[in-house]
């Protein structure tokens, strides 16, 4: 499970916006229920430039630009949903929404309860988080808690290329709405990318790499951070296990908790602020399973700091975890303990 | 008729488990109030457990080497008593009055000013330095060390006691490497049969209803006196590990005993050296209150009673019965009151109440061959007495000539907490004062 990419499959490398790029052209070619909509996504190209030239290819029926109003976006993508289509709707910055708040946790994820199971709303909602860009407070929060603590709704967080493509695509699949939380800083960023029609299914965390002093749990872009980190452990003599959730609900606990049981350290790395951070909650888990009786070391977080991400540069990455911090920790783990 | 319960007493203030060594009686056999059915140990004697009412033995829940805690039942008697002292017994049944029944007589250990437990074992609130998890009780911190949990499941699975541990971990935390590093005492058969929840020869109902008071075996515990032997090497190595995080330091002296040698047959009707030296420690204790004491978290605090923990290398390992009060003891008497304490030590039927009390530790391995030496606090004691050979040794005198006379060097180990090193040289002068002129060590 190291390499999601199975040697032998044919892959390309592209960047991760390109990814998500091409899992909208593979579904929207596979299935023509499938439309995305949002703001400045068609001739504009998107903000982050995610959707790029493809109006070109699919046309304005399936790529539709938007008010900018996130309620308006996301109360159509739940009504598309529950009339039989398969809606991705995309919301510039995830801080809008807040916004939509309404339409995510009130009617996404609720009607398919409150109407008996009479209908499904196979929603996708894109919005890409996090901080790193110079965007200020207001554009650069990670919220995935906010999404994780409603029943109703499953999240995911693509941390390379190829997940970026292959959760999309499970996730138009999923009869429920998904919440894909995407990251600014990693639209640039490349790596080889299944070519064709690949899935990665939810609820499947991926180890990234295989160590046996200790476990590094990260999402989003901590994950790079962490493997950076894991990189210059190495060469100190610390051997990191790092895994990457892809999917934050249903969470794959099964692999985490397996591999904390080896190690018997586990740090848990995330962007958002650690106060009721979904890191708390893979703790918690932890702490209440069998593998707290292999723990050697107390289990630890390292988070974005509990403060809305500064403007200036230097303040701004010293909100959050850069990768001499997870060393740091990692090692202090390790050395400890 | 009704089944109560037998439990395990409470045989001294610091016991809180006790492991069973032998039952006297079994399943079916009559017993009386008052007769022995079991034999228990704790941390340094062997005790037997009386029955508490007339009846007969008719479970027994507590195999031998099991290691129970106080309060908790060992066996159930089948007894017509039931109807006076019924509900009595829910609250020993559960836990909630340990040593409430206990058949044997609870050790007087508050002797010695009540701060002060079994010698050489005890350690009293503030008091404890293992404790780096900040606990209030010293009880609940030698219970329950602070230790990660992979360290617990290990020490679980190798027998080893985690209070015996010396942690390294952050926050006097115990780690996993302190754990092995401890453990090198193998588990005697099938280790991973001893982390099973139920062995597979005991029904599974007795098993559950004693998990949870069950504790490590004590590794080795083939014959009784090696079992007992193994119990007290892990106490003096927990006792010694608390003692290495105690700041302290020894001074020597050497004692001219020429004189007391003169008179040690007639006037001192042929007192022992150790009567002779333990008294003077405990007169000159007396004259320094400020040295017998305890450290505790607010300061000093001293002792009223004096009590002299005599260390004595005996078949089961090292014991240090205590003297109570030995400076108002004539010698005669103290002389044969040491040997009796010694005899009992040696045949292993030193009780726990002769093992608690001591404010401060008599070691003597003069006898041995060892000229001088220092001995580690005993916790919370604040000063321990070495006492090397007394041997014929060439002294040079003030006016620059030599002669043979008799000496033995001391040292005195001192918390530095409690006393500095001018406080020791003081008390040192004080007791080359006292053998210098036999007729006060006479005076009682």
């Amino acid at each position: 499970m190291v390499d999601e990419v199975v040697e032998g499959t044919e892959t390309k490398v592209m960047t991760y916006a390109e990814a998500i790029r091409d899992a909208l052209r593979v579904a929207i070619a596979e299935d023509d229920r499938v439309f995305m909509m949002g703001e400045d996504v068609g001739i504009y190209g998107g903000a982050f430039g995610v959707t790029g030239e493809l109006i070109n290819e699919v046309g304005t029926e399936r790529l539709r630009d938007t008010t900018i109003s996130e309620l308006g976006i996301v109360g159509a993508g739940v009504g598309a949903a529950i009339t039989g289509m398969r809606p991705i709707v995309e919301l510039q910055f995830s801080d809008f929404s807040a916004q939509a708040m309404d339409q995510i946790a009130n009617q996404a994820a609720k009607i398919h309860f409150m109407l008996g199971g009479a209908v499904n709303v196979p929603l996708v909602i894109r919005a890409p988080g996090g901080s790193g860009t110079g965007a200020a407070a207001q554009h650069s929060q990670s919220l995935e808690t906010w999404f994780v603590h409603i029943p109703g709704l499953k999240v995911v967080m693509p941390a390379t290329p190829d997940d970026a493509k292959g959760l999309l695509l499970a996730a138009l699949d999923d009869p429920n709405p998904v919440v894909v939380l995407e990251h600014k800083l990693l639209y640039k960023t490349s790596g080889d990318v299944r070519v064709g029609d690949a899935r990665t299914p939810l609820g499947v965390a991926a180890i990234r790499r295989e160590g046996k002093d200790l476990t590094i749990v990260a999402t989003g872009v901590m994950v790079s951070r962490a493997m950076e980190a894991a990189e210059q452990l190495a060469a100190a003599g610390v051997d990191a296990t790092v895994i990457d959730p892809r999917t934050l609900k249903p969470l794959d606990s099964k692999t985490i908790l397996a591999s904390v049981t080896a190690t018997g350290r586990v740090l848990l790395v995330q962007e958002a602020a650690g106060t009721l951070g979904f890191m708390s909650e893979v703790a918690a888990i932890i702490a209440e399973s069998e593998t707290f009786a292999h723990l050697r070391a107390p289990v630890r977080r390292l988070s974005g700091l509990d403060i809305p991400i500064p403007y200036a540069p230097k303040l701004e990455r010293a909100a959050v975890p850069q990768v001499e911090d997870i060393v740091a920790a990692a090692t202090a783990l390790v050395t400890e303990w | 008729m009704a089944e109560l319960s037998l439990t395990m007493p409470k045989m001294s203030m610091t016991m809180e488990e006790g492991t069973m060594v032998a039952w006297l009686k079994s399943v079916g056999d009559p017993v009386k109030s008052g007769e022995p059915v079991a034999e228990v140990a704790t941390d340094k004697v062997d005790m037997e457990v009386e029955s508490p009412y007339d009846g007969v033995l008719s479970r027994i829940v507590a195999d031998i080497d099991d290691v129970i805690k106080v309060g908790e039942p060992i066996g159930y008697i089948t007894s017509d008593s039931d109807d006076l002292l019924g509900g009595l017994f829910d609250g020993a049944d559960s836990g909630q009055t340990p040593g409430g029944q206990a058949p044997a007589a609870a050790g007087p250990g508050a002797a010695g000013g009540g701060a002060v437990g079994d010698g050489g074992a005890a350690s009293t609130p503030g008091q404890d330095p293992v404790g780096g998890d900040g606990s209030t009780a010293s009880s609940t911190a030698s219970d329950w060390p602070a230790a990660v949990p992979l360290a617990r499941s290990i020490a679980s699975d190798r027998g080893v006691e985690l209070s015996s541990v010396a942690p390294t971990g952050p926050g006097g935390i115990i780690r996993v490497q302190d754990v092995e590093s401890a453990g090198a005492v193998p588990s005697r058969a099938e280790p991973a049969a001893s982390a099973q929840p139920s062995a597979p020869s005991q029904p599974s109902a007795r098993s559950q209803q004693s998990a949870p008071s069950r504790a490590p075996k004590a590794a080795g515990a083939t014959d009784p006196v090696a079992a007992r032997r193994a119990r007290t090497r892990l106490l003096v190595a927990r006792t010694m590990t608390v003692s290495a995080s105690i700041p302290q330091f020894t001074a020597y002296r050497q004692f001219d005993l020429s004189v007391l040698a003169g008179v040690r047959k007639s006037g001192l009707g042929g007192a022992s050296w150790t009567a002779i030296l333990v008294k003077a420690q405990a007169i000159a204790l007396s004259r320094h209150p400020e040295l017998n004491a305890v450290w505790t978290e607010d300061g000093p605090e001293r002792m009223e009673e004096i009590g002299i923990a005599l260390a004595v290398d005996s078949p089961s390992g090292l014991l240090a019965p205590v003297i109570r009060n030995p400076q108002s003891e004539t010698l005669p008497n103290l002389s044969a009151g040491i040997a009796q304490l010694v005899d009992s030590a040696l045949s292993g039927s030193i009780t726990a109440g002769q093992l608690s009390g001591g404010t401060s530790v008599f070691s003597n391995l003069g006898g041995m061959g060892v000229d001088h030496f220092n001995a580690l606090l005993t916790p919370p004691h604040a000063t321990a007495l070495s006492a090397g050979s007394v041997a014929q040794r060439v002294v040079a005198t003030a006016d620059g000539a030599f002669g043979p006379r008799l000496t033995c060097t001391v040292g005195l180990t001192m918390d530095h907490r409690v006393a500095d090193g001018a406080d020791a040289a003081r008390y040192l002068q004080t007791i080359s004062d006292l053998v210098a002129s036999p007729d006060s060590i006479l005076a009682v």
